[in-house]
């Protein structure tokens, strides 16, 4: 991954960075409790396990070269961090529809867990669950957004309002919208041959 | 994988409370040396980042 020199506003300085050979003590912490929220909110919005990785793995790369520049007051660690998930999630699908490379793909995702008691039930579920993967991947950006901080996050109403920046109600309001588009995306008729990306 | 009991809006139609409960119940599985390997990357750059001896600073 690429290193870049940061730019340091000594006037906003939040978190004393503390020089030790390891990692920040609080960068440490947030990387053990949030790592996991991070990376399947970034596995829900992107296609493939790699993929995840490396957003994930640009996530933290650029929280930590910006560390010193966290605000509590602004919002919490995962907040921040969510935020930060978020912008690199945008920023990869941009450089897929440059690259023209949004497509669809109906593949079966070997990471996706179906719990089930029988083989033949899990494959069952599997498949199901990809279709209602792949039918969100036809909403648009925002209700991407909403249901990969609740699912795949697992943010509650009031998480998610601190992210969005929007009240509880708001966001009880957008969910509820955003299943309603899902299911009749879920439902449409060529459902089948629509939705998903390689990236 | 997420509660859905914890959020579920309670007006929800039984087809989106459906909906809600099955979104629910998909979890991805992480490769287990992904966690370990990204915290060593992050290690090996902050060890770097510390190397440098200073930070510029953004001027007014």
């Amino acid at each position: 991954m690429q290193t870049q020199r940061q730019t340091l506003d000594l006037t906003t300085r939040r978190i004393p960075v503390r020089h030790s050979p390891g990692l920040p003590q609080d960068f440490e912490a947030w990387f053990h409790e949030y790592r996991g929220p991070v990376y399947r909110y970034v596995r829900f919005r992107v296609a493939t396990r790699e993929v995840a990785e490396d957003v994930t793995s640009e996530v933290f790369m650029k929280a930590l070269r910006s560390v010193h520049r966290y605000d509590p007051d602004i919002a919490s660690p995962k907040t921040w961090l969510l935020r930060i998930a978020r912008n690199a999630v945008t920023d990869h699908l941009r450089a897929l529809r440059r690259r023209g490379s949004l497509h669809v793909s109906l593949d079966r995702v070997p990471d996706l867990v179906a719990d089930a008691p029988s083989q033949e039930e899990r494959m069952v579920r599997q498949e199901r669950i990809q279709r209602l993967l792949n039918a969100t991947r036809t909403l648009r950006q925002a209700d991407q957004e909403l249901l990969s901080l609740r699912y795949g996050s697992g943010l509650d109403n009031s998480e998610i309002a601190e992210h969005l920046g929007i009240s509880n109600n708001a966001v009880a309001v957008r969910l509820h919208r955003a299943l309603r588009r899902l299911k009749s995306a879920v439902d449409g008729p060529d459902n089948d041959a629509t939705s998903d990306y390689d990236g | 994988m997420t509660d859905s009991t914890d959020f579920r809006p309670n007006d929800l139609p039984p087809e989106l409370a459906e909906l809600d409960g099955e979104f629910s119940s998909v979890r991805y599985e992480e490769r287990p040396s992904f966690a370990p390997e990204l915290e060593a990357e992050l290690t090996r750059e902050w060890s770097a980042l510390q190397g440098r001896r200073y930070w510029p600073v953004r001027r007014p």
